[in-house]
């Protein structure tokens, strides 16, 4: 015998209702949240990068949400992976099976001297990241 | 106190023994969930930039956009959609109650674009 459990959406008939308008079904996998958190990455005075890692140890390579700024000064934020369109600034996630690395880079054009000035001075980059119990399609 | 919640198991799996990736779900681990889901036009002159934001009182919410950047066909665009291949590109910004959509015309002609969103429960700073 099978078994299942639905939940729709307000106002509509559980029991006829498109799967579309399920808030929750037994039948379709949800992404599952085994960790998440705040995270700052610091690229030090004079430098291109700099990268945190996050250990999951789930043996497998996840699916992963990470929501980060494009650049130190800025006050929006954006999904990762994130770079402009000359690619001087970046921000992206690595995945393996037991760790995740997120890197920022914020570097200068050979010829940008006051990009180089700026680069001169620490960048802190912040951003919020989950790790899902569910692993990418193999 | 008493241990409760709620396992379900995928199909062809045992509830009590499988792992917690075999689940669809359950009450130990969260779920990003949908606030809200949206849609919006721009209209966008050739070679020219155009924006639009939606605003919400969520705060610091996680959103997913997608823009039809080719006549039916949609692409990410919640961070940018460079390198998609596509003359026109967009990118969205995320604000603690709104988020701007911008949208870069290089088609060859003006377009209206069909900008689609999902505005999630969880954090995105």
């Amino acid at each position: 015998m099978s078994y299942n459990i639905k939940v729709s959406n307000p106002l509509y008939d559980v029991n006829t209702c498109d799967d579309k308008d399920l808030s929750f079904t037994g039948e379709g996998n949800l992404l599952k949240v085994k960790l998440e958190g705040d995270y700052s990455i610091t690229i030090p005075g004079g430098q291109d990068e700099a990268s945190i890692t996050i250990y999951h140890n789930l043996g497998y390579e996840p699916a992963v949400l990470v929501f980060g700024k494009r650049g130190y000064e800025t006050s929006f934020r954006q999904r990762l992976p994130i770079t402009g369109r000359v690619g001087f600034q970046r921000h992206f996630c690595d995945i393996y099976a037991d760790r995740i690395v997120i890197t920022a880079i914020d570097s200068c054009p050979v010829t940008d001297q006051q990009c180089f000035n700026r680069i001169a001075n620490p960048r802190i980059f912040t951003g919020h990241y989950y790790i899902f119990i569910d692993p990418l399609p193999s | 106190m008493a241990e409760w919640g709620i396992k379900v198991s995928q199909e062809n799996q045992n509830v009590n023994t499988c792992a917690d990736k075999d689940l669809v779900f359950s009450t130990n681990w969260n779920t990003p969930k949908i606030i809200e889901r949206g849609n919006t036009t721009l209209t966008v002159a050739n070679y020219t930039e155009g924006e639009v934001t939606i605003n919400h009182n969520y705060g610091w919410v996680g959103v997913l956009v997608y823009i039809d950047l080719a006549p039916n066909k949609y692409y990410f665009c919640d961070a940018s959609s460079y390198g998609t291949g596509q003359l026109s590109y967009g990118w969205c910004y995320i604000y603690e109650n709104c988020f701007t959509v911008y949208i870069n015309n290089w088609s060859g002609a003006e377009r209206t674009y069909n900008i689609q969103y999902l505005i999630l429960r969880e954090k995105a700073g």
